[in-house]
């Protein structure tokens, strides 16, 4: 299998998922399309260097969210210079808000540790291969998972 | 909503159809890395050549200077314009494996960042040093009127130590706050109890404790 039948393999089963990788990190910023195309450009030249050691997925998500985190961290310094704040959850002005914007704003107020970790999960990953994206052990992410969970729960469910 | 169906909500997002098809993604992937590489491998081309072109040109300085310190400073600037290509290649070597663990990835560009503090942090060393140097030499045995030889030695040290601030204030502005933030990124993959929110992406948000 060439390099471009391996990405094009990847991209039909993952494609989506890239997509909301890249809006969750690029923010309010507009920049979603540059992270998505910075998060291919990354998937291309470390092909050659896929052995097939790990999953595909597991490869992939590697990719994305480093790509991801290192785009972001770029970002930040500029994002707090123009006071911007994209990743600023909306105040609470007593106004029902949708699931997403829940999930959106939940998401901005992680860490990134946190945050890879859930993104992850919400995916569908099971533990183990959380575990071998972020470099962590599967008991770690459980426990990371149930904090996450709680949070979640004490900030927007009870 | 309760945690259970932040998956679903997640999913549901993006899940129109693409602006581009996966086959057109390979395309467009494909010609935006072959270009990226053209244009690295121009730079990394034109930076060397302007260097090295200098090389003969000193070299030739120094073997035919009427005075020693001419030709010692002559040759220093030959011998920097080897080194700086040679430190900056060296610098840039090594592409770093894409596909790591999210932690290892953190733990490999904090060593960079470390790695390009400590490159700017020593410009003086490997940059600025040999070619004010050899700028300072080749002035001082030089032959024009003593009053231009002092004004040009002048104007040879405050641009060194103007390059050299620069350099040292973009070591300690930028890459030093991006080094202490993925230290904090880091703590936060190593020690799953202890994990803060990130501030340097919210503000303001009612954080969990």
């Amino acid at each position: 299998m060439t390099d471009e039948e391996t990405l094009l393999a990847m991209l039909t089963t993952h494609g989506a998922a890239l997509r909301r990788i890249a809006r969750v990190h690029a923010g309010d910023h507009g920049e979603e399309d540059d992270l998505h195309q910075e998060i291919l450009l990354q998937l291309w030249r470390g092909l050659p260097s896929f052995r097939g050691d790990s999953a595909p997925g597991t490869w992939l998500y590697r990719v994305a969210l480093n790509t991801a985190l290192t785009w972001r961290r770029r970002t930040t310094r500029r994002v707090r210079d123009d006071a911007v704040g994209g990743d600023r959850p909306a105040a609470s002005t007593g106004a029902p808000r949708s699931e997403e914007a829940i999930l959106a704003e939940f998401l901005g107020s992680l860490g990134a540790a946190d945050r890879s970790v859930l993104l992850l999960h919400m995916e569908g990953l099971p533990y183990p291969e959380i575990a071998e994206v972020v470099g962590s052990s599967p008991g770690a992410v459980g426990v990371r998972l149930h904090r996450i969970k709680q949070t979640f729960t004490k900030r927007y469910v009870e | 909503m309760n945690f259970d169906q932040l998956g679903e909500v997640w999913r549901r997002e993006a899940s129109g159809a693409p602006a581009r098809s996966p086959a057109e993604e390979v395309a467009a992937v494909r010609a935006r890395a072959a270009e990226l590489a053209r244009l690295v491998r121009r730079r990394d081309l034109a930076e060397t050549v302007t260097a090295l072109a200098m090389v003969p040109v000193f070299a030739w300085r120094a073997a035919t200077a009427q005075h020693p310190l001419a030709a010692v400073g002559a040759a220093t600037i030959a011998a920097a314009c080897v080194l700086i290509p040679v430190r900056l290649w060296a610098a840039r070597r090594g592409d770093p494996d894409p596909a790591r663990p999210v932690a290892a990835a953190l733990r490999a560009e904090l060593a960079r960042i470390r790695a390009q503090e400590r490159l700017l942090g020593s410009v003086a060393w490997w940059y600025v040093g040999p070619l004010a140097l050899g700028l300072l030499l080749l002035t001082a045995g030089g032959s024009g009127p003593p009053l231009y030889r002092a004004a040009y030695g002048a104007s040879v040290v405050a641009l060194s130590a103007w390059v050299l601030r620069l350099n040292q204030r973009v070591a300690r502005e930028e890459l030093r706050p991006v080094a202490e933030e993925l230290e904090s990124w880091l703590a936060g993959l190593d020690d799953p109890v202890s994990d803060e929110p990130d501030e340097t992406l919210v503000h303001g948000a009612p954080h969990a404790k």
